[in-house]
């Protein structure tokens, strides 16, 4: 039965709760990444591993910090992991980290890793943070790599670098800018709702409950909505 | 205990850790960072040294180098030095890579950045292949980006006496005009600062130029290679022959007691429009100011729009004496060369018959943009004068200033009319 709840628990960020197109979250790297396979990729492992060990450890230290630090404790968590995660990329792939440049940095204030790291790591068993993190993590870099293979593809008819040639008359150059990127997104997100029916549960997991802004909003407009980056 | 208290310390274990971590994560990826990024540098600098095996930055510090070089790298072997050269082109700054060989000829230079407007600056570096000091003066500038391409070239240059610096030889750094200065003030004692003196007499062939030290301490005449200095009393103080004292002296007194009046304009007519000023000296020269119109005035992007001012000397027979550029508004770098003394000095003792006469130097009023014509103005100034690289119509502007300078002469000496 446990297998089975971390079963789900680790599915429903693949798809149920798919944190670029189903919570809308991570918006920023997601349109800006994706116009080429190999960085899609590159952001989407980065921020998988970011996601993992930040959960964890906030996980791990959900019952000592104290709650009213808790959102700058999650920060200095994140951009260390950020940071560690950056120099690796750095020393063993120099081409990535040109590629995603200051991307790469602004994994910090990417609102699935806070979001999860404030939603449920920091109430949940150190087990169960970490699957949802390699949940949310396989979520986002699936939905990176799906962005950009479209994109790549059609846009500038290639795959990861290589070129496609059949393809090279036909392809959308417009779809590798900004606004090709927003057209593919939408695209998707319309495919995703499709897919789930409409099911999933934004206003169950997007209540004020847990908001940091709770107590001086209280007048719940922005329920439902989503988040943005 | 006190909630602030827990806050703030659990807040600083947790920076603390994490800055651990961090140092734990920098301990293990820095050396690699590191040898990343000189295999990324190097590879620039084998773009210029291929045959290169091993690159060692150098200590600027130690060495007096051309103020254009950046950063030198030794090539471990002993094949030669890279240097990285920044410089000012027609825009913004650009950088460029030079590779010299121990033999003191250039293996290669590329340009790294650059915001020219133009992009043919990127190939010029193989046009200044296997050059060395001797042979890249003659390695032509590319027209239509001469300022750009002749910053390059200086940058090479200085590249090509960086090495010989670093090879532990030494350098004139100083421009020419500094140069000038260091021998003049070498020849006149306790002199501070010189200045050229725009001649407005007759005086001896044999004298190139005077320079009148700025504090009243003298006088130095360049005749030939020799520097000779007259003090303030007005006596030849260098060892030379007597009839060379004679000389020195006499041309001293002589322009020390010019005298010149300004000339009423309005009692004239027929005078060029060129005119701008004229003076008569007491032994009957005449001292004029004359506009030309040079590429400020006809470019087509409407700016500037200034005249090119010479003042000139000139006989009464209509020869002149001196000449020189009082201001102008010519493009830097290129047109400003009229502010050039071996580009001015071409004038001295040239006579009306030296010159093309206002009708051959063709016109450039109409719709056509003024450097479509370029061309012809050339063909017609090549047989007179040196023209400006890249600044023909500057040439033609300075050149019609002058001939009209002849026109005025023979217009004053003429009389009232």
């Amino acid at each position: 039965m446990k297998k089975c709840n971390n079963m789900s628990l680790f599915l429903k960020g693949i798809l149920k709760e798919n944190p670029v197109f189903v919570l809308i979250l991570g918006t920023c790297p997601t349109l800006a990444v994706t116009n080429t396979v190999i960085g899609a990729l590159g952001m989407g492992v980065a921020a998988l591993i970011v996601l993992v060990c930040s959960n964890v450890l906030v996980s791990l230290l959900r019952k000592v910090i104290p709650d009213n630090v808790r959102i700058p404790c999650y920060i200095v968590i994140i951009a260390g992991f950020v940071t560690i995660v950056q120099m690796f990329v750095q020393a063993y792939f120099p081409e990535i980290y040109e590629l995603l440049g200051v991307y790469l940095a602004l994994i910090t204030v990417n609102c699935i890793i806070l979001g999860r790291a404030e939603m449920f790591a920091g109430k949940n068993t150190v087990g169960k943070s970490m699957i949802d993190g390699l949940g949310m993590g396989v979520g986002f870099t699936i939905a990176m790599l799906m962005m950009s293979i479209i994109r790549e593809v059609f846009g500038n008819a290639s795959f990861a670098g290589i070129a496609i040639p059949f393809l090279e008359p036909f392809k959308i150059a417009f779809l590798v800018k900004a606004p090709g990127g927003l057209l593919v997104y939408g695209l998707l997100i319309a495919l995703v709702y499709v897919i789930t029916k409409g099911k999933a549960p934004l206003k169950k997991s997007f209540s004020c409950e847990g908001c940091p802004s709770k107590e001086h909003c209280q007048t719940g407009s922005c329920e439902v909505k989503g988040g943005n980056d | 205990m006190n909630k602030a208290v827990k806050s703030t310390l659990s807040l600083v274990i947790i920076c603390a850790g994490m800055a651990l971590l961090i140092a734990l994560a920098n301990m293990i990826t820095a050396p690699i960072i590191k040898k990343n990024e000189q295999a990324k540098g190097n590879a620039a600098l084998l773009q210029v040294m291929p045959e290169g095996e091993g690159f060692e930055q150098l200590n600027l510090s130690t060495y007096e180098l051309p103020k254009t070089v950046e950063e030198a790298y030794k090539e471990t072997t002993g094949k030669g030095y890279v240097l990285k050269l920044r410089t000012a082109g027609y825009g913004a700054d650009f950088v460029i890579m030079c590779g010299v060989k121990a033999d003191g000829t250039v293996s290669g230079a590329v340009c790294l950045s650059s915001n020219e407007t133009l992009g043919e600056e990127k190939t010029y570096g193989d046009k200044l292949k296997d050059a060395n000091l001797d042979t890249i003066d003659a390695i032509d500038t590319v027209a239509g980006i001469t300022k750009t391409t002749l910053a390059y070239k200086n940058a090479v240059k200085d590249a090509l006496n960086a090495k010989i610096v670093l090879d532990g030889g030494s350098v004139d750094l100083r421009t020419e005009e500094e140069i000038l200065q260091d021998n003049l003030k070498a020849s006149l004692p306790g002199a501070i600062s010189f200045e050229k003196v725009f001649i407005v007499e007759v005086i001896d062939e044999s004298i190139d130029a005077i320079y009148k030290e700025n504090n009243g301490k003298g006088f130095v005449l360049i005749i030939g290679e020799e520097f000779i200095a007259v003090n303030g009393e007005g006596t030849c103080i260098s060892e030379v022959e007597d009839t060379v004292k004679t000389l020195v002296e006499n041309t001293v007194s002589i322009i020390s007691a010019t005298t010149t009046v300004d000339i009423d304009l309005t009692t004239y007519t027929n005078l060029p429009q060129e005119l701008v000023w004229a003076k008569k000296t007491a032994t009957g020269n005449y001292i004029v100011q004359v506009k030309g119109d040079g590429f400020s005035i006809h470019n087509e992007y409407g700016k500037d729009h200034e005249y090119i001012l010479v003042n000139l000397s000139i006989t009464k027979e209509g020869k002149v004496i001196d000449c020189y550029t009082y201001s102008h508004k010519e493009t830097s770098g290129i047109g400003d060369v009229c502010t050039d003394e071996k580009f001015y000095s071409q004038f001295d003792g040239k006579t009306e018959n030296d010159l093309p006469s206002l009708n051959e130097i063709p016109d450039l009023s109409g719709d056509e943009p003024a450097y479509t014509k370029q061309d012809a103005v050339k063909d017609v100034l090549d047989d007179y004068v040196d023209v400006i690289g890249g600044a023909t119509i500057t040439t033609r502007g300075y050149v019609k200033a002058v001939v009209s300078a002849f026109e005025v002469v023979k217009v004053l000496e003429g009389g009232q009319n």
